[in-house]
């Protein structure tokens, strides 16, 4: 994905949660608010587009969705690679989809590092009262991560717009010390893989599914 | 921009013409490497890379010859567009993929031959569910369950009734076999999803935007009835060579969510079957 020259950035960036954190209800409320849906497009509960404009920047915004149930766990991988972001939801009511969240950390910095965003986000703070994640723990566990932590509640309508916006501009500046890293190239250049590739035979442990990489 | 196409479709076809020429030399060169003794999975990049390299290289030939044809005739010359690589993805490669399919497509089925064969077992594992064992055991909520589709005969029961739930979304992922075009095989699977979401639609009698969580369940229910042999070396093929302006958008959404499925159903298979015989014993 990447972002590409110029002031104009793609960005793909999954949701991670557990089944009833509500996820998916935040990103329909992001999505659905401004611009009054003149193109309704099918699955867009699970696959959301959105456009922004930052600073003169322009940023196409790709949201991933994805199944929260524990069995389809082994499966993120596949849904994660080549992120630019993840946003990862818990529900502030509920302890264990918090620690659900510390385990998708864990193992978003195992496979893929640095280069990628993480926004912890706790939802639902319109049931306060019964909270049972405290905002400190939170915070600090988010800190310690390298992560940003957010507080949201989709049936209200709060903290979601500055959720995307502030991960946006965290994505635009990774994307940006990418390319300098890179040295100035003025197009990526789709290194041409010619040649033989001997792969090995023996499936790869890894659980990226090795077989679909787009390589 | 059809009647371009028209055109190139022709000329191909055509054994006088140059680009005709062309593509039966290519088609000869790369049956000689890739196909018979050449046929080797450790092939397979290179192989895929060639069809797409004629597909750029070919787009490239024939805006030359347009160019020289209208300097001729002492026309403007039409403007380069910045768009070569696309016109080779989405004019060029639909028309000479055809040609070289069958024998690529054996490199990817050779490539993935040990994943398709558990993924096989897999979908033998499935097909002895009944529509709503099998539905019970993906876990589809129950109020999205079509039941009304499942009508009876006198001497049936519903939880054994096979083969009738969603069944237009099984129909339109089948079509996957008979295309060719990466293209077009997106557009089926979008189609398949649209059909998953008008049945629950119509189910729950109202309009139904299918989150991921509801969606992945379903997807696996009807790619586990569609029974599309080699899927493993389909989606490798279609991720390959789609056009890259794809990536990260809608489509590649839904290849990952259809090859998540594949994965799931040759990772799950042991899993499935023992709560298969522990739901059976209780």
């Amino acid at each position: 994905a990447g972002g590409g020259g110029g002031r104009s950035f793609s960005f793909k960036v999954v949701l991670l949660g557990e089944g009833c954190v509500g996820k998916t209800s935040l990103v329909l409320r992001y999505c659905e608010n401004k611009f009054n849906d003149k193109h309704i497009t099918t699955l867009q509960a699970s696959f959301l587009t959105k456009k922004l404009n930052i600073g003169g920047k322009r940023v196409n915004l790709a949201i991933w969705d994805t199944a929260g149930q524990e069995r389809f766990h082994a499966l993120g991988p596949i849904y994660y690679r080549d992120s630019n972001g993840a946003i990862l939801v818990y529900d502030i009511t509920d302890e264990d989809s918090f620690q659900k969240v510390k385990n998708w950390v864990k193992e978003l910095r195992k496979m893929l590092g640095n280069e990628i965003c993480l926004c912890i986000v706790g939802n639902k703070i319109d049931l306060e009262k019964e909270r049972h994640v405290s905002v400190q723990e939170a915070e600090t566990y988010a800190e310690s991560v390298g992560a940003k932590h957010y507080h949201t509640s989709a049936k209200q309508n709060k903290g979601i717009e500055e959720l995307f916006l502030d991960l946006c501009k965290r994505m635009i500046e990774t994307a940006q010390v990418d390319e300098r890293a890179r040295g100035n190239g003025s197009s990526q250049s789709g290194t041409a893989r010619r040649g033989v590739q001997i792969i090995d035979d023996e499936p790869q442990v890894q659980s990226s599914g090795g077989c679909c990489s787009s390589g | 921009m059809e009647s371009m196409q028209c055109y190139l479709e022709k000329a191909m076809k055509s054994s006088l013409h140059p680009l005709g020429k062309l593509l039966k030399a290519l088609l000869a060169a790369f049956q000689a490497t890739y196909s018979g003794t050449g046929a080797n999975k450790h092939l397979l990049t290179m192989a895929q890379e060639e069809v797409k390299h004629y597909a750029k290289k070919i787009w490239e030939f024939y805006w030359a010859l347009l160019q020289m044809a209208l300097e001729q005739k002492g026309l403007p010359l039409a403007k380069d567009t910045e768009k070569s690589d696309q016109n080779a993805y989405d004019v060029i490669l639909p028309l000479i993929l055809p040609r070289f399919y069958p024998d690529l497509f054996l490199l990817y089925m050779l490539y993935h031959e040990k994943e398709d064969d558990l993924y096989c077992q897999g979908i033998i594992d499935l097909s002895i569910f009944s529509d709503t064992k099998l539905l019970e055991l993906l876990e589809v909520q129950k109020h999205l369950w079509p039941l009304k589709d499942l009508t009876l005969t006198t001497n049936q029961r519903r939880s054994l009734v096979k083969d009738r739930c969603f069944l237009s979304a099984t129909e339109c992922l089948q079509k996957l076999m008979t295309t060719v075009d990466p293209q077009e095989k997106l557009e089926i699977l979008q189609k398949t999803c649209e059909e998953i979401e008008n049945t629950v639609s119509r189910v729950l009698e109202k309009e139904y935007k299918l989150p991921m969580d509801d969606l992945l369940p379903l997807l696996m229910y009807v790619v586990s009835r569609a029974k599309i042999q080699r899927l493993g070396a389909e989606i490798h093929l279609i991720r390959d060579l789609m056009d890259p302006a794809n990536e990260g958008g809608m489509y590649d959404f839904l290849l990952t969510a259809l090859e998540s499925c594949y994965e799931h159903i040759q990772k799950d298979r042991i899993h499935q079957r023992e709560s298969w015989l522990m739901s059976r014993d209780t």
